[in-house]
Order: C-alpha cells, then structure tokens, then sequence
C-alpha cells in the first residue's frame, strides 16, 4: 500500500458544479476522511451519526478512516451506521456511463462471526422501496454481494431478481476492499459489471457480467458505506472502520484502485 | 491386554438418516458395464418404465449399460475411460476418465478449434417452467496442466436447432488458476429466421469465481456441484442454486435462467477445451469425472444429491464397527463391520470393502487382493438393496499391537 492515499475528486467538483456525478475526472489526491473534509464531502445515515475518525489499525498511519458501530439494544429494529458521499446520484439506462467504485472495511480482531449477516456497503437506488443494487455483506466468515435488478417499468421488491454469492473470505483483523466498474442498467440485456476484491488485478475479477440489467430504469444510484442490518445483529455489538467511497470515471483503471485501497496487493 | 482399536469415521453414522426418494437412480448415476446394451439403446418413450422393470431385485446382476444413462461425445483424438482411476476411493466406484487431446490442426478439415471428451446424461432434458436438481463431480489432479483458456467441466447446456449456436446456461470452468460459474440466458426467440433471436453476443453473460485451484492442497481432490435450477427464459421468473461441496456458493431469484429451446436443457460432464489454436498439439487435458445424478422437482434437501457424490458420499454407506478380539492361538484380532445401504439405490455386485489407511506392520489376513496398495475384501451379496446390510469378518496380522485404524470405503460396481 502507499502512503499516500488518493481516491477521488470530490471537494473540488461541489465547489463548481451542482451534478457531482457528471463531473467526476478521475482519481485524484484523495487523502482520506477526516474532521477537517467529512461535512463537505459526506452525510451520515442517519443524520448526526456519532462517528470517530481513526488511524489504519493495520499500519498506524495515515488518518483517514471512519469507525462506525451499531449496537443490539433496538430490540432488533433496521438500523444503520453509514456515511454517504453528497451529491452523487448515477443514472441508469440511456443516460449512464462507466462507473468506479471502491469500499474499504476493516473487520475488528474481535469481530463476532457467530453474529447475523450484516452489511457494510450498499449502492442504493432513489426508489427506497426496492432492494439496493448492490449489498455488500458478511456472513459468517463469508463476504457475499447480492446483486438486485428489475427490467419492469413499475417493479417491485417482491419482482426482483436477486443473486447472491460470495466474494472472498471474512477475516478477523484484516482490511477487506471490494471495487467494481459498472455500467447500470434497468434494461433487458443491457448493463455490465465486474467486481474485484483484496487488490487482486484486473484480469481476475470475482466476477464480471455483460448484457445483463442490474439496476431499475429511471433510478438514480448512490454508494454508502457503513453499517445496516434489517434486524436484530445477532451479538451485542458490531463495530467495523471503514474508507470513504472511491468513484472514479470512465477513465479510471483498475490498478489505480488497487493502489489506493488499503488492502494488501497480491503479487500474483 | 490392550485391544486395538478401530477409527470409526462419526460422519458415516450422523448422514445415515438422509432420505433419497426423490433421485432418479434409474435415469442417472451408476453404470455398471462401460459399453452398449446388446438390445441397444432404450426408446426415448418407454425408457424409464422399461429399465425400470428390466431391473431384478434378486438377480444375480443388473447390468446398468452406458448407452442407457449416457450420451457421449468424444471429438478428434480425446479419448474417454471408465474405471479405477484417481477419485476412485471416494467416489467408492469407478469413474470416468476424461482426456481432452489438443488435435493437430493439419490433420482435420476444417481446423478444430475446440476439442472434447463428454459424457450426457440422456434422460436430463428439462424445459423451462420446470424444475430439476442436478449433481455433477470432477476429480482435478494434481498434474493438471494450467491453461490460460476455458476447459469446460459440467455444463448444463441447452437443446437448440443446428443454426443456433449459444453457450450453456450453466457451465463449470477451470480457467488458468481459478475455477469458475458461468451463466447465460436470454429471453429471445430461438427461432432463427427471427430477425432477434438468440446469440452469443446478445446473451446476458455472467461469471463467478468458485474457487482457486493453483495451491497443491486444492488439487488431487473432488469438486462436487449439487445444482437446483427452476428453468425459465422469462424475464423476472426462475432460480437457480449452486452447492460446491456441500456449501451454497450461488443462489438467484426472480432470475431466468435459460433460453427457448425446443428440446429442453441436459447434463453434462467431462473435459471441453477451447481455443485450441493457441495450444501444442498432442497435449492432454486429463481430469476425472463421477456419474450425473439428476433428481425431481419435489426433492426437498440438496444432501439428497450430495450425498450421492464423492464429496458426500460418506453418508450413503453407513458403517458400524465392531470391537476387535485377540485370538491367542492365530495371534490376530477379528472383528466385523457392517455396511448400510443408505443411498436409496441398489448397490450392485460385486461389492467391495476397502480399507486403506492401515498403519504400518498391521495386515488384513483375510483380504481378497490389494488395490491401489490397500486390501480389500469381496461381499458375498450379489447386491444390497436400499436400507439392506452386510456384515464383513476382518482379520489383522499386527505383531506389532499397533491401534487398528483406517478409511472404511465401499466400492460398487466393476473397476
């Protein structure tokens, strides 16, 4: 890993133009989220979420990470620790172009695996009411994705299809970086995604899929990071740090990703 | 006196209980003879209901043919065998042994550019708005040659007019280090003289990594996909879920799956190459490939199927071993073991009993040969019917009073 952390361009394109989204150039001097950027760049979910700023836990440097926890004392109620870069809502269909996204967690030595499933990065869609794109999870000692998409012009949660497979192993005490290109798409045989995890380059991708719809027409989409669970966590507390987003553009590379991630870089 | 003691495998006795209604034995799995049936292949109309009633409970011998429960497909100068190979112990029978040979390209007319040694499981064909649960096994040596193309495992591939051409809604891979899912659907017509009708290159595309296969540890070793697809070309219906030994590894909803086809869609297994052009000629691509099982759409449990592969197998076989007594006079220890059928098919002669894994200067005095450097003894029974039992008396010379311990299997079948 490097020590100089760079993912995206966020605080420069609010100042100039309301559409963050369209803006985004590529990755640039990232520097991680700390005090002194997170209400420019970020809202949490929900609103005025106590959230610490820390150091890599793996390194001791380089500030720039959040530690966001839930605990177990709603009686099982959905709740949510997340942080959510402002401005960002990606189109799908007609309107949509290439897109990068990087999420970061560090799972705690302590890390229960006996707890219940939990998600720790979402790519949510405008319309609440339907399943997130994109559900990153752990389950068990499994890091899974569920994948959700409808091609119907009025869907529905009960309509939609979903995939669901594992990703990489959950390991206590280790960094766990997932990014993904994607372009989105709510229609048949349209839409294209490939997702890598822990570094690895960008001929071996977990998994890849062409002509095939994995959003819901006339959506916007937008990446989250951080805790939610529909019930009860299953172990008192769960508490996880995590990186801010990383977009990046249709120019961006995977490589570039890989070295602005925290996570080891395979050397196969 | 310090009795020797047997190693009891605790995972044969806790699956005994699995229950394997549901699988169509007489459609699938074992085969007993690798060859054709000397009346030839059972029509298509009557073909369960025939073997069914060809098959004798009593009989000396139930021949189960290859051409009976398998297609096969073997191009250019691939070859495929059925016998005692790598795999074997664990499968407790023979396999298949499936060898992908790169052709020489100046040899054919016109120039191969895939090459392949398959078996089909004939009774699989399955249409959309059905569903079917499927159990392919492949064996991967540790000598498998990496390379950086598909080599196409098990497939569950689709039935479509000779104009059309689409790659299998299911396929396993290996591909270089990785083992992997990949599925393809569409929802378009199949009819070729329709202006959009299925392709490759308009087909929704999707791979998944299983698994890696490049550390030693993951090779010399079964990989067992136990699959329940609920078939469908229309958008928004179907499923389809994928245990890689014994853990779900991918689960779809709401999510088709297939492709309009006339005949349905089948079961396949054994070695694909691909890309030959790029791959010396000569070369072999050799792995190992236990039967198909297929089973109806009211099977409740994927163990039903798991049970039935190498990787599972340890619970269609329940074993319970007796203590061992010293007899002072021969100075060996006899004991017996007794094997329940608990597969919910016939298990056919001649039954084997294996025991490899004996510790050093410890031998089975009453073996009836060796294979693969392990004793093994002959049941009497011609065959052991579901839920039957069969006891076996073993003897060990151990002049040394080592504990007694090994790997009980029981081979089915000639090998």
């Amino acid at each position: 890993m490097r020590s100089s952390r760079f993912p995206l361009l966020l605080g420069a394109l609010l100042c100039s133009h309301g559409l963050l989204h369209a803006q985004v150039i590529n990755i640039i001097n990232y520097s991680g989220v700390d005090a002194s950027n997170f209400d420019a760049l970020y809202q949490t979910v929900p609103e005025g979420l106590t959230k610490t700023f820390v150091r890599n836990p793996t390194t001791g440097i380089n500030k720039g990470f959040v530690q966001l926890s839930l605990s177990d004392q709603n009686q099982g109620q959905p709740q949510s620790a997340l942080i959510q870069p402002k401005n960002v809502a990606d189109p799908t269909g007609a309107n949509a172009k290439s897109r990068w996204y990087g999420f970061s967690v560090y799972l705690p030595t302590d890390w229960d695996k006996n707890g219940k499933p939990i998600t720790f990065a979402e790519i949510v869609s405008s319309n609440s009411n339907l399943p997130a794109p994109v559900s990153l999870f752990i389950d068990g000692e499994d890091l899974k994705v569920t994948l959700s998409a409808n091609h119907l012009a009025a869907p529905t949660a009960a309509t939609t299809q979903q995939r669901t497979f594992t990703l990489t192993r959950a390991v206590p005490g280790k960094w766990h970086c997932v990014y993904m290109w994607t372009v989105w798409s709510g229609n048949l045989r349209e839409g294209s995604m490939r997702i890598w995890v822990n570094g690895e380059g960008k001929d071996t991708p977990a998994y890849e899929a062409f002509r095939t719809h994995n959003a819901y027409q006339n959506v916007t989409l937008t990446p989250r990071v951080g805790l939610t669970t529909k019930g009860a966590l299953g172990t008192p507390a769960r508490t996880v740090i995590v990186d801010g987003v990383i977009l990046g553009n249709p120019s961006a590379k995977a490589s570039e990703f890989q070295d602005h991630m925290p996570c080891p870089i395979p050397t196969t | 006196m310090t009795l020797p003691r047997i190693l009891l495998s605790a995972a044969f006795v806790a699956a005994a209980s699995a229950a394997h209604a549901q699988v169509n034995i007489w459609t699938s799995g074992p085969i007993t003879v690798f060859g054709s049936s000397p009346s030839g292949p059972l029509p298509n109309s009557t073909a369960v209901a025939t073997f069914h009633q060809g098959y004798q409970p009593n009989g000396d011998r139930n021949p189960r043919y290859l051409d009976n429960l398998y297609l096969t497909d073997v191009r250019y100068t691939s070859t495929l065998e059925w016998g005692f190979f790598p795999g074997s112990m664990q499968a407790g029978h023979a396999i298949f042994k499936s060898t992908a040979i790169v052709p020489s390209a100046s040899s054919y007319t016109p120039t191969p550019t895939s090459t392949r040694s398959e078996v089909v499981a004939r009774w699989s064909y399955t249409h959309n708005g059905k569903r079917r649960w499927y159990a392919i096994s492949v064996f991967i040596p540790d000598s498998w040659p990496f390379v950086q193309h598909d080599v196409v495992v098990g497939q569950l591939h689709t039935q479509q007019p000779g104009t059309i051409t689409v790659s299998p809604p299911v396929a396993v891979v290996l591909h270089d280090k990785y083992l992997n899912l990949t599925l393809q659907t569409s929802e378009l017509s199949n009819d070729p003289n329709v202006a959009s009708h299925i392709e490759k290159n308009t087909s929704s595309t999707q791979t998944i990594r299983l698994g890696r296969i490049d550390d030693k540890s993951a090779r010399d070793k079964w990989y067992c996909f136990v699959m329940q697809a609920d078939w469908s070309n229309t958008p928004g219906l179907g499923g389809f879920k994928m245990w890689m030994n014994g853990v779900l590894k991918y689960d779809a909803i709401n999510a088709m799956n297939s492709y309009q086809s006339d005949g349905g869609n089948y079961a396949k297994t054994g070695a694909y190459l691909t890309s030959l052009q790029d791959l010396t000629p000569g070369t072999p691509y050799t792995m190992y490939n236990d039967y198909i099982y297929l089973a109806d759409a009211n099977t409740t449990s994927e163990n039903d199927l798991y049970n039935l592969t190498p990787c599972g197998r340890t619970g269609s076989v329940a074993v319970v071993q007796s203590g061992l007594t010293f007899n002072r006079f021969t100075s060996q220890y006899t004991g017996t073991v007794s094997l329940t059928n608990r597969s919910g098919y016939p298990m056919t002669k001649p039954l084997q009993f294996m025991l490899p894994g004996l510790p050093a200067g410890v031998t089975l005095a009453n073996k009836t040969g060796d294979l693969g450097g392990a004793p093994y003894v002959t049941l009497p029974n011609a065959t052991l019917e579901p839920g039957a039992s069969a006891t076996v008396t073993t003897t060990f010379d151990n002049p040394g009073k080592a504990a007694i311990g090994y790997t009980p299997v029981l081979y089915t079948g000639s090998y």
